[in-house]
């Protein structure tokens, strides 16, 4: 019997075979999972999700066959197998012809029935998935991350705004979250490969401190690309015959419906009980209702019934001007006001500044309107709509375009203090620059000695000679006291690392080093903190023991940088000097560590 | 800041001050020392009104007299935007400690727009308003209220009529938003307010017809003062006001609806004869005596001259055929149906108003005297027979206006007959125009009333061209150019596509197919160059609609839309105005629109394109009138014979004001920055360039007059670029930017006072020094 998944309730089940071994098919509401014989845990697992085809064998051959195939959602980042599809080929023992066709339709109707939902559903982009393919043995070799991955429930939508990061047992998303953030992020994979591929840490446990990663990507990924402006232009191509024709798939058709309900409304009229969906397309292109203003055809089209009431509904909608909220609109746009202000004098304008109602061009006009419109619609609609204008939103944009505001003297605007760390460096620029030749001399004079150090220095003792103006506040001038001492701690320093020229791979080795010594560390820390039990114990034990890994990577650096050849500095010395605080930290930790293993045996 | 010119203190409501704006104020308060008329020309986007403002309300409240300002702009945004202006800065002056006692600024605009009534204020059409509001504020109504039941009256409207004027409404600046809230909040109605109070306030702001429309001007502008200020902003089509106020067109519908009115009025008198003849009886009495009273008004200089209404008429009685009511109406029918046997000739004739009414005389008898008449008989009778719903007797008012302005003016005027729309059509549409050819009859009353009539714009060049059409003397005619610390505008003309075909919107060759690919190329090169905005404007709206056609099946527009959304002007003003509120939203959501639009449309008038909202104006072609039609030859020839003004110079000016103000709407203030294309080999010319205004022509230089596609591309990369650097606003100062001490420099007085403060200040702190 299969294990089943939280929530999951099998529908069908079906013995079948696949590689030539026996088996059993299932069907469940989460996905299609095939056992071997007398194994628990499928050996074929496709999610709803991931299912893309079916395939099934004739009716009259010889083996009554399902193939599915499947393939992580098109949209997602991160795909598991490298392949696109894995195929699955299950077949029915043939002993009963018709139970096995009954048997198999079963599977095809519910299979089929997740391809239309997701056609339905799939305006807004693929549906989320958790988890990875368990492909078929022979084929998801590579690639596989070895996530202990729970397929939570499946979301509708992609909407990652509805993840709560951070909860336990992740969600889907969230985990779908991950992928995409490690794919992106190679050094981070790298550092989940040694921590958590190997099993030091679990999952969530690597994640916990990475929430902020999390939700960066979760918001990343809720940007919505707007939708195309183009205009939908049916262009036919012409035959050899000299006909036209006109190619309308399902996608164009959506468009078309989008673009003119009418349209849709006449296809949910008369498609199919009146005419077939070929004609309806034909009689459509040959209309006039879609050859208005166009200059050439809008004579030969000839009238038709069903789209010569398009052309008056599409009439009516743009005749109809009280559609338009005019309370929304901003009142300086607002041209109607003008025009009810003025009585209506003179001569009516000449020809040439009439709209030419005859030959329809209007009607594209408006077309084009209403296509930007929508266009522009799709982009906003999530976000709240403008109210309407109180007077008081209406004054700041009259306001906003009649002030000049270059005439205003600038306002000082409120500054925030710039903490630079390493203010070393913050004079480098001026230091450098010949026009300044007192600087220069003085630079000259005292060797590359930082303008900066001795203010700084000045500045302490400035700062420790003035207690007196201070003494009602001992805090205040304690903490003035360390700022100090800070700074001098920070003249001190190193210059950037940048500048001490680490080849680029070494400097990697030495930020994968510390990252994974910390991590650990941290974890073992947080453990031993903890009251001991079995399962921390041995957490713990194993992390330990992968100190040895990264204690041996270190030393590998180390030789490395000897190695390396770089002028006139010491690069082995140096990198074992970025290295030692870590591996002094590792060995304290494996200390603390067994010193609290003597002590739990000599309690035991 | 503060500072002053010769002695009077101007207070500008911010730290510095544009070296235009202060020449501008200069130039402002020289025509107002004078008490004469002004034409001053400064780019658009440097803050014209608030200069305006600034200088004309620190005169009114410095010296003795007080003269109320008229302010008229274009549009009702522009009005907002005006009162928005003037409120803050009073708000300044208050700041500065100006104690503007009693200072009272409002607009005035359509019951449309202002109504608070629960029940009317929800129409959408302005004239179904108009009707409504008539119905329960006419003083019959309210009348008939006081003495029955069930009589529904406006109770905004009763409230305000409780009170004096003085007591309506609390000084301050009050914009339409302001006016609107005011009257909901006191329950009283915010358009019969604003109009109450128009003898009251300080500065005064609507729209050009309020002053320019006799019909208007008779209601709410005839009451001003002798010395008034009165501006026209964005005056430069203020000749075209001028003609349309004045002109009028008949065609079959409104005369049969004239028809139905006149039935209708029929009736009326009959019934109002059998109950209560009375009130006939009075207006005959009245009729008698004449118009003694407007003319009495008149004579002693009180009211705005109308001229609907000119002298003439005011000396004499109403003639004695249309004086009774019944007569009256018979009149009118006749004419009307004059008029309609006119409608049935199947071909053009253009007449002069003499040879028009000498033909009525011989085929109806009817004299010209009563004609003359017609439209103050109308509204007499209207006003007796207690009618509020006008508008079912708008159709007949025009006739009547119509018979008036024939029968008044010998020169100036012409009657046209058109039986088609166009030459090409088949189908008749009559059309009886009366089109007015002298721009200055509507304005003369103005120029002769007022003191100080002020014409501004940012494009008014050639300069000569208005006082000629206009018939005024100005005594201050400025042109003010730009200063501009750093090059912020880039005028291109591109004269041929990058296949070196020449592009033109020339008649001959507009449809031209290489000429229509090539615009569409510079379209499709500008939408990938160019960020976020770009309006493109077309000659006419019968080039653009067959120019969108075309690109739409060469697959131009197709490309077009790849870089950005494509929105179109419509004749109907609501859907432009959300096309173009889209076209913002695009603007600032980084999709980046195109908007097409016409030269002489709605948008081209009063819609800002700054910052991002237009990065890029396009013009396509030269938008000249449509030459063939018989009312501008007509109205061409009027200006050869009267004012010497060749046909070409008139349309080419008459264009390129256009063109300038379209390609002006790209920059508002010094920190914006726009490309000007103007693509037609025709801008290319001396004589088309000099047209421009000054500060536009003075930035076309060699490298770039005579531009291809590909080279005024390359021209504006290279110019965004440039432009898209972080603006050193402080690199403006002294040069595009001055404060007191640059004024100073400049000759001019600077803040004294404060200067003198300032010195002494320093004195004593060298003093502690030592």
């Amino acid at each position: 019997m299969l294990l089943l998944l939280p929530g999951e309730s099998i529908k069908h089940t079906s013995d079948t075979t696949n590689n030539k071994e026996e088996g059993t098919l299932y069907f469940t509401n989460k996905r299609l999972a095939w056992c071997k014989s007398g194994s628990p845990t499928p050996s074929i697992e496709v999610l709803h999700e991931h299912f893309r085809q079916q395939q099934v064998s004739k009716a009259d051959a010889k083996k009554f066959m399902l193939r599915v195939s499947a393939g992580p959602p098109p949209a997602a980042g991160a795909e598991v197998d490298e392949s696109s599809l894995t195929i699955h080929t299950f077949s029915w023992k043939t002993a009963d012809k018709d139970a096995a066709i009954a048997d198999r339709k079963k599977f095809v109707t519910e299979l089929s029935m997740i391809t239309t939902k997701r056609a339905m559903g799939s305006a807004g982009g693929a549906s989320t998935s958790g988890g990875q393919t368990t492909a078929s043995g022979s084929r998801a070799a590579g690639g596989q991350t070895g996530e202990t991955a729970a397929a939570g429930p499946t979301a509708e939508g992609d909407e990652y705004g509805k993840v709560k990061i951070g909860l336990v047992p992740a969600s889907a998303e969230e985990i779908k979250l991950r992928q995409e953030v490690l794919s992106k992020n190679i050094e981070l994979a790298k550092l989940h490969k040694s921590l958590v591929v190997s099993g030091l840490i679990s999952e969530d446990e690597f994640w916990s401190t990475r929430k902020y990663i999390l939700e960066t990507q979760a918001i990343q990924s809720q940007l919505r690309k707007g939708e195309s402006s183009t205009w939908l232009d049916l262009a036919p191509t012409t035959q050899e015959s000299g006909n036209f024709k006109y190619t309308i798939t399902p996608n164009v058709a959506r468009r078309i419906f989008k673009e003119f309900p009418q349209v849709k409304r006449a296809y949910i009229e008369n498609v199919p009980h009146v005419i077939n969906e070929k004609l309806f397309w034909k009689r459509f292109v040959a209309s006039q209702f879609f050859n208005r203003g166009r200059s050439a055809d809008t004579a030969r089209s000839s009238r038709d019934k069903i789209f010569d009431k398009c052309t008056q509904e599409e009439d009516a909608l743009f005749d109809n001007t009280a559609r338009y909220d005019l309370g929304l609109l901003t009142s300086l746009l607002d041209l109607t006001r003008t025009e009810e202000d003025s009585v209506e004098t003179g001569n009516a304008p000449d020809f040439t500044m009439r709209p030419a109602s005859k030959d329809n061009k209007l009607a594209l006009i408006r077309r084009f309107n209403r296509h930007s419109e929508i266009v522009l619609q799709s982009v906003l609609n999530n976000k709240r709509k403008v109210g309407p204008l109180d007077s008081k939103r209406a004054d700041q944009e009259i306001e906003a375009s009649t002030t000049l505001e270059d005439l205003e003297a600038a306002v000082e605007e409120k500054k925030v203090k710039l903490n630079i760390q390493d203010r070393t460096r913050y004079f480098t620029s001026m230091q450098s620059d010949p026009s300044d030749e007192s600087r220069a001399s003085g630079a000259q004079n005292r060797g590359p000695i930082d303008p900066s150090s001795i203010r700084a220095s000045l500045q302490i003792s400035f700062e420790i000679s003035q207690p007196v103006a201070s003494a009602g506040n001992a805090q205040k001038t304690m903490v003035s006291m360390l700022d100090s001492a800070h700074k001098a701690a920070m003249q001190r320093r190193p210059d950037r690392i940048q500048e001490l020229g680490i080849p680029e791979d070494l400097s990697h080795a030495v930020a994968e080093c510390h990252g994974a010594g910390t991590e650990m560390l941290r974890h073992l820390w947080a453990l031993l903190r903890l009251a001991p039990t079995g399962d921390r114990q041995a957490k713990a034990e194993k992390i330990v023991a992968a100190f040895d890994g990264v204690l041996k990577r270190i030393q590998e650096t180390i030789v490395k940088a000897n190695a390396s050849k770089s002028k006139g500095a010491d690069m082995g010395s140096m990198i074992e000097k970025m290295l030692q605080p870590i591996m002094t930290s590792l060995h304290a930790g494996k200390q603390a560590y067994e010193q609290r293993s003597k002590l739990a045996v000599a309690a035991a | 800041m503060r500072f002053y010119i010769d002695d009077l203190p101007v207070i500008f409501p911010y730290d510095y001050v544009y070296p235009e704006q202060y020449q501008y104020m200069c130039g402002l308060k020289r025509s107002l020392d004078g008490r004469g008329h002004a034409m001053l020309e400064m780019p658009s986007g440097t803050g014209k009104t608030i200069s305006l403002l600034s200088l004309i309300i620190a005169y009114q409240q410095f010296y003795p007299g007080r003269r109320k300002l008229v302010y008229c702009s274009r549009t009702v945004p522009e009005i907002d935007k005006a009162l928005a202006e003037l409120k803050r800065l009073m708000a300044y002056r208050r700041g500065q400690g100006c104690d503007d006692k009693d200072f009272v600024g409002l607009g005035l605009t359509s019951r449309k727009n202002l109504c608070v009534h629960p029940r009317v204020s929800k129409e959408r059409k302005g004239t179904v308003v108009d009707a409504q509001c008539r119905q329960i504020t006419a003083s019959w109504v309210r009348n008939k209220a006081k003495a029955e039941e069930g009589v529904e009256v406006c109770d905004f409207f009763e409230k305000i009529q409780t009170l004096e004027a003085s007591e309506l409404m609390p000084s301050g600046v009050y914009t339409l938003d302001d006016l609107t809230d005011f009257g909901k909040a006191n329950g009283m109605c915010p358009y019969y307010l604003s109009r109450r109070v128009i003898p009251l306030a300080d500065v005064i702001i609507y729209s050009f017809h309020y002053m320019l429309d006799p019909k208007v001007a008779e209601m709410v502008s005839k009451e001003f003062e002798k010395d008034s200020i009165i501006v026209f902003d964005e005056a430069h089509n203020i000749d075209s006001i001028c003609i349309d106020s004045l002109s009028i067109d008949l065609n079959q519908r409104t005369l049969r609806a004239s028809t139905d009115s006149v039935e209708r009025l029929a009736e009326r008198v009959e019934e109002m004869k059998s109950q209560n003849s009375e009130k006939l009886r009075d207006e005959y009495e009245r009729l008698v005596d004449g118009l003694r009273d407007a003319l009495a008004a008149r004579e002693e200089d009180l009211i705005l001259a109308n001229p609907i209404l000119p002298d003439k008429v005011l000396h004499e009685a109403i003639p004695g055929n249309i004086r009774k009511a019944e007569h009256f109406v018979r009149f009118l029918k006749r004419f009307i149906e004059y008029l309609k046997a006119r409608m049935r000739v199947m071909h053009v004739v253009a007449e002069t108003t003499p040879s028009f009414l000498q033909h009525i005389k011989e085929i109806t008898y009817i004299e010209r005297k009563p004609l003359r008449f017609c439209a103050e008989r109308l509204a007499s009778l209207v006003r007796t027979l207690e009618i509020t719903d006008l508008e079912e007797y708008g159709a007949l008012a025009k006739v009547a206006a119509f018979a008036t302005l024939c029968a008044t003016y010998d020169t100036g005027f012409m009657v046209l007959f058109e039986p088609y729309e166009s030459d090409q059509s088949t189908v008749p549409n009559p059309v009886l125009h009366l089109a007015c050819l002298d721009a200055a009859i509507a304005i003369k009353p103005v120029f002769q009333r007022f003191h100080t009539v002020i014409i501004t714009s940012g494009t008014l060049s050639p300069m000569e061209m208005y006082p000629k059409m206009l018939n005024f003397m100005p005594t201050v005619q400025e042109s003010l150019t730009m200063s501009l610390s750093r090059q912020c505008f880039a005028p291109l003309v591109v004269t041929r596509g990058s296949d070196q075909v020449t592009m033109s919107s020339k008649f001959q060759v507009r449809n031209d197919p290489a000429v229509v690919r090539n615009y569409g190329n510079l379209l499709i090169e500008m939408a990938r160059a160019v960020p976020d905005g770009i309006v493109a404007f077309f000659p006419s709206y019968l080039y653009m609609e067959s120019i969108v056609s075309i690109w739409n099946e060469n697959g131009v527009l197709k490309d077009v839309w790849k870089h950005k959304l494509i929105f179109v002007e419509t004749p109907d003003a609501a859907e432009t105005s959300v096309a173009l509120q889209n076209y913002r939203t695009a603007c600032n959501n980084g999709r980046g629109a195109v908007l097409l639009s016409v030269a002489r449309g709605k948008v081209s008038e009063g819609i800002d394109f700054d910052h991002n909202y237009g990065r890029a104006v396009i013009m396509f072609g030269i938008p000249y009138q449509y030459t063939e039609s018989r009312i501008l030859k007509a109205r061409l020839e009027f200006m050869r014979e009267t004012h010497q003004i060749r046909e070409n110079d008139f349309l080419s000016f008459d264009a390129l004001r256009h063109a300038s103000q379209c390609i002006g709407r790209v920059l508002r203030g010094k920190t914006d920055y726009g490309l000007m294309v103007l693509a037609d080999k025709r801008y290319a010319r001396a004589d088309k360039r000099s047209k421009l205004p000054k500060w536009i022509s003075a930035c076309l230089t060699e490298t770039s007059i005579n531009l291809s596609t590909d080279m005024a591309v390359a021209l504006s990369r290279k110019f965004l670029n440039l432009m898209a650097q972080p603006f050193d606003m402080q690199s403006q100062l002294g040069v595009s930017m001055w404060a007191n001490e640059h004024i100073v420099q400049h000759g001019g007085r600077g803040d004294a006072v404060a200067a003198a403060a300032v010195a002494e200040v320093e004195a004593m702190e060298v003093e502690e020094v030592r």
